[in-house]
């Protein structure tokens, strides 16, 4: 107080006002995580980094509202972990949209897994196809065995020869 | 006499006795029935072992289709395009995804790289920040709210406070408090003073003891005024009523005594810096 002595033209009113803000800052921040460690570093800024902090303001208005979803998800995580897990998801998740890139799939009205199932079926049938076609009696073993019940006679034939 | 006629017709057979016709009879059981003389001829000279691998593998196709048949039947003929699921259901996203269909699936992703890319963006743009405060990104993000509203409350103040905010940390109001009330009042009463003597402007006070000396002469009447109306203090008292603007007039003597016990306080309000005050 010595320091900012000036007689009747000591700022006692600015003295005030620094306590009161201070003051209110303590009790907002206070009421938050950390919010004892950040009054401290606020506390301790000299007028322009103050200045400089208040720039950020924007920001701030822009994280509030996302803070509780953010809270659920990377709560106790330090902001380098939540980037770098971040930016996984984001890579593992356009890799996936990278997987149909013209998105040709989304004309089909049935859930992924059906779908692979048939696509699984057809693989596995045209495998099948191409081991026959390239056997000499390919036309006989289309012609012999189109049904299930000529595949059985054939084959009880084949074990009566 | 039937068998008889039978084995004159077959003679060539070889079956003479009894025993013969059973032999005949086991190895005829043996054979079996054939299945289809037609198939028999169709494939009676073909390679037998390939066309068993043939038809095994024709089995497992018809076994196949029956199942596709019973599943529904898709607008995409293209087999590379379908088998794109298969590689999606082998992402770690997609997995998680299966029961979706994809236009469902595709939605839900692009909406979640959105919104991963919103905070990725605000999580970088808090780095230069948690810096500006001597922090950095190993400060966690359940912290955050606080640097958030740090800086939307200095947003807020105003620039002839900032210097006062982490000035004399150590000095609470209720200790402070008291030391203002003392210096509103000269504070207030100067204000009024200056208020009241605007010719006077900013200039410092008279002495105390001038503007007492103004006060008793103006208090005067009568003979004992006329006496000292020619005096180097009556001079001065008129000189100084001059200079502040005042009217000659007998109030003006309680208006010059007010005024000079206000310089007086204001004399011991300068005079007293440190008590009262020093708690800084």
């Amino acid at each position: 107080m010595d320091r900012h002595w000036r007689g009747l033209r000591t700022p006692f009113e600015s003295i005030s006002a620094g306590i009161k803000l201070r003051s209110f800052i303590e009790t907002k921040l206070s009421s938050f995580p950390l919010g004892g460690k950040i009054t401290a570093k606020v506390l301790s800024l000299k007028p322009d980094q103050f200045e400089l902090l208040g720039t950020h303001a924007a920001l701030a208005q822009r994280f509030l509202p996302i803070s509780p979803t953010l809270k659920c998800r990377l709560d106790g995580q330090s902001v380098g972990q939540s980037l770098a897990m971040l930016n996984t998801e984001v890579e593992d998740l356009q890799e996936f949209l990278a997987l149909d890139p013209d998105m040709e799939l989304s004309r089909i009205e049935l859930p992924i897994e059906q779908i692979a199932k048939i696509a699984e079926l057809r693989k596995s049938r045209n495998l099948l196809a191409k081991h026959i076609d390239a056997m000499p009696l390919r036309h006989a073993i289309e012609a012999i065995g189109r049904t299930k019940d000529r595949i059985n006679c054939a084959t009880a034939a084949v074990a009566w020869i | 006499m039937r068998l008889d006629r039978y084995f004159k017709h077959y003679d060539d057979l070889g079956p003479q006795t009894l025993a013969d016709i059973n032999s005949v009879i086991a190895l005829d059981n043996q054979i079996g029935i054939p299945p289809d003389d037609r198939l028999i001829v169709e494939i009676a000279n073909l390679d037998l072992d390939e066309l068993e691998r043939g038809l095994s593998l024709r089995r497992d196709i018809v076994r196949i289709e029956s199942e596709l048949k019973l599943l529904p039947d898709l607008c995409i003929k293209n087999s590379k395009s379908l088998a794109l699921t298969t590689s999606m259901l082998r992402n770690g996203v997609g997995l998680g995804l299966c029961a979706q269909t994809p236009r469902e699936a595709y939605e839900f992703v692009r909406e979640q790289r959105a919104r991963a890319s919103v905070v990725i963006k605000i999580l970088n743009e808090f780095l230069p920040l948690l810096d500006h405060i001597g922090l950095d990104r190993s400060y966690p993000v359940n912290g955050l709210n606080a640097v958030a509203v740090a800086a939307l409350i200095a947003s807020k103040i105003a620039p002839e406070h900032r210097s006062w905010i982490g000035e004399l940390r150590s000095l609470h109001y209720d200790t402070f408090a008291p030391s203002l009330a003392k210096w509103e009042r000269p504070v207030s009463a100067e204000r009024d003073w200056r208020r009241q003597v605007l010719a006077y402007g900013k200039r410092s006070w008279p002495l105390v003891h001038e503007i007492r000396s103004a006060a008793a002469f103006f208090r005067k009447k009568g003979i004992g005024k006329w006496i000292s109306g020619r005096t180097s203090a009556a001079k001065a008292a008129r000189r100084l009523v001059m200079q502040l603007g005042l009217e000659e007039a007998h109030p003006q003597g309680d208006a010059l005594d007010s005024l000079a016990q206000h310089v007086q306080e204001l004399n011991r309000f300068r005079e007293r810096p440190q008590r009262g005050l020093s708690v800084g």
